[in-house]
């Protein structure tokens, strides 16, 4: 069992534990189980992630390398130069060049640095950048793929800012309608009605579960702008 | 009264912050906007040489030009081109040590110049356009989520909680529920309004702008909570 398993039972299990001494065994199973199903799609989210924020730095990264390239910069200092402004990517490229200078041919090390990718436009990308090491071609090829990922970001960019307005209007009634409703609530409950809520489970829901349904609803809009228009 | 113009103040100190590091940001920005429209100037250059591009682009580009002019004048005191480069290493554009370095290596190996600075422009005008597109999805989001943290926000949830204590009335003090939500309203608008400026930093690019834009909303925000609300809890 790797490392990773191993820490990641033990936390479930202590997360059941603590939920079981205080909601009982049904608290327990509930957040055994979320605690697991956590576990298992955090790796596979974080590659998606990673793979997202290379894609987005890619056009940038092919772009600047052709340039180079043209301008008659060599190649490898070209490859660093390229680096420079894209981190996720330039990571892996770096990694690659270090595989170079110790004698992995360049196209080794290259498809070695796709591979960290969870990305097929990634890793065919790296591939036209070995060719032109190897190759020599023109570095008018990595202009059109660039030119092309380019394009599907302005797509995708365009869909986006078609549901902003939709992720305002629920921001704003998580954070203001929901708390007020539950103002509201709680007076009238313990005014006209019999239905009476005790003064810390009101105080606690009302400072720290609506405030964290704020936050999560605008990490939620956050996370679903496309990885390109992050920065 | 002291409440509001205490936030009044930290509001204003806070936006004062924030104005002077987006300043700085624009004139970086105002250099790039400019480097593409140079580039393609000094390709129609006959005979382009590192000292006439220099030359060319040391008047007449606004920022861009006072930036290339430490480079020019280095030039003029015998420094060699690659060293007098370091002038503009105090810059922050990376676009712009980006055309240089071409420019300077275009020249050096003896490539066709002017088709090497078209399609530089080509690349860092797309690099640009992508850039400005994504200002202008972003800047309506981060301005309306700045504006419902520290403004619409606290303002609906300081109406509620007037409306609660004229419902309520004198059996208010008496009322522990209802005292208690009402305690927790403005932790829940201090919450609201930091994460809004995260949230705003974050679409800048800049965590550290969180702060400065922190410094505006969480006053704004209390600001907005006790004159809604009439000042009855602050």
């Amino acid at each position: 069992m790797d490392d990773y398993a191993k820490y990641s039972l033990l936390v479930a299990a202590a997360l059941s534990t603590l939920a079981a001494i205080t909601g009982g065994f049904q608290a327990g199973a509930l957040v055994f189980i979320l605690a697991i199903a956590t576990a298992i799609a955090l790796p596979y989210r974080m590659a998606r992630a990673r793979a997202e924020l290379a894609e987005a730095e890619l056009p940038y990264f092919l772009r600047t390398l052709a340039s180079e390239v043209d301008a008659g910069i060599p190649y490898i200092q070209a490859l660093e130069d390229a680096c420079e402004n894209s981190p996720e990517l330039g990571k892996a490229v770096k990694k690659a060049i270090r595989m170079y200078r110790r004698g992995i041919p360049i196209s080794k090390a290259l498809e070695s640095a796709g591979e960290e990718f969870d990305s097929e436009s990634v890793r065919r990308a790296l591939v036209h950048v070995a060719a032109l090491y190897h190759m020599g071609k023109e570095a008018q090829t990595l202009r059109h793929i660039a030119d092309a990922m380019l394009s599907v970001h302005r797509a995708e960019s365009k869909r986006f800012s078609a549901k902003l307005a939709l992720y305002s209007l629920f921001f704003l009634g998580i954070a203001a309608l929901l708390p007020a409703l539950f103002t509201m609530y709680t007076a009238i409950g313990s005014l006209f009605l019999t239905e009476r809520m005790d003064a810390t489970t009101a105080f606690l829901i009302s400072a720290i579960l609506l405030p964290l349904l704020s936050v999560a609803s605008l990490a939620f809009m956050y996370y679903q702008m496309p990885a390109f228009l992050r920065r | 009264m002291l409440v509001e113009i205490l936030g009044i103040i930290a509001a204003g100190a806070g936006a004062i912050l924030l104005l002077r590091e987006q300043r700085k940001n624009r004139r970086i920005k105002e250099i790039e906007e400019r480097i593409p429209a140079a580039l393609l100037d000094v390709s129609t250059l006959p005979n382009i040489t590192f000292r006439s591009a220099i030359d060319h682009l040391s008047k007449g580009y606004g920022p861009l030009s006072e930036e290339i002019l430490g480079v020019k004048r280095a030039l003029d005191r015998g420094i060699p081109p690659r060293r007098a480069l370091t002038a503009i290493s105090g810059c922050k554009s990376r676009l712009l040590k980006r055309a240089m370095k071409i420019l300077l290596t275009g020249i050096e190996s003896g490539a066709n110049v002017s088709e090497l600075l078209r399609q530089a422009a080509e690349d860092i005008e797309e690099e640009l356009e992508m850039e400005r597109s994504r200002r202008a999805n972003l800047t309506l989001q981060k301005y309306s989520v700045l504006a419902s943290t520290g403004v619409f926000v606290p303002a609906v949830l300081g109406l509620t909680e007037r409306m609660v204590a004229q419902m309520v009335g004198s059996g208010l003090s008496t009322n522990a529920t209802v005292l208690a939500v009402l305690s927790a309203i403005p932790i829940n608008i201090g919450i609201v309004a930091i994460s809004g400026a995260v949230f705003a930093a974050l679409i800048d690019g800049n965590v550290r702008y969180a702060l400065q834009y922190g410094a505006i909303t969480v006053p704004l925000a209390l600001l907005s909570y006790a004159l809604a609300g009439g000042g009855l809890v602050i």
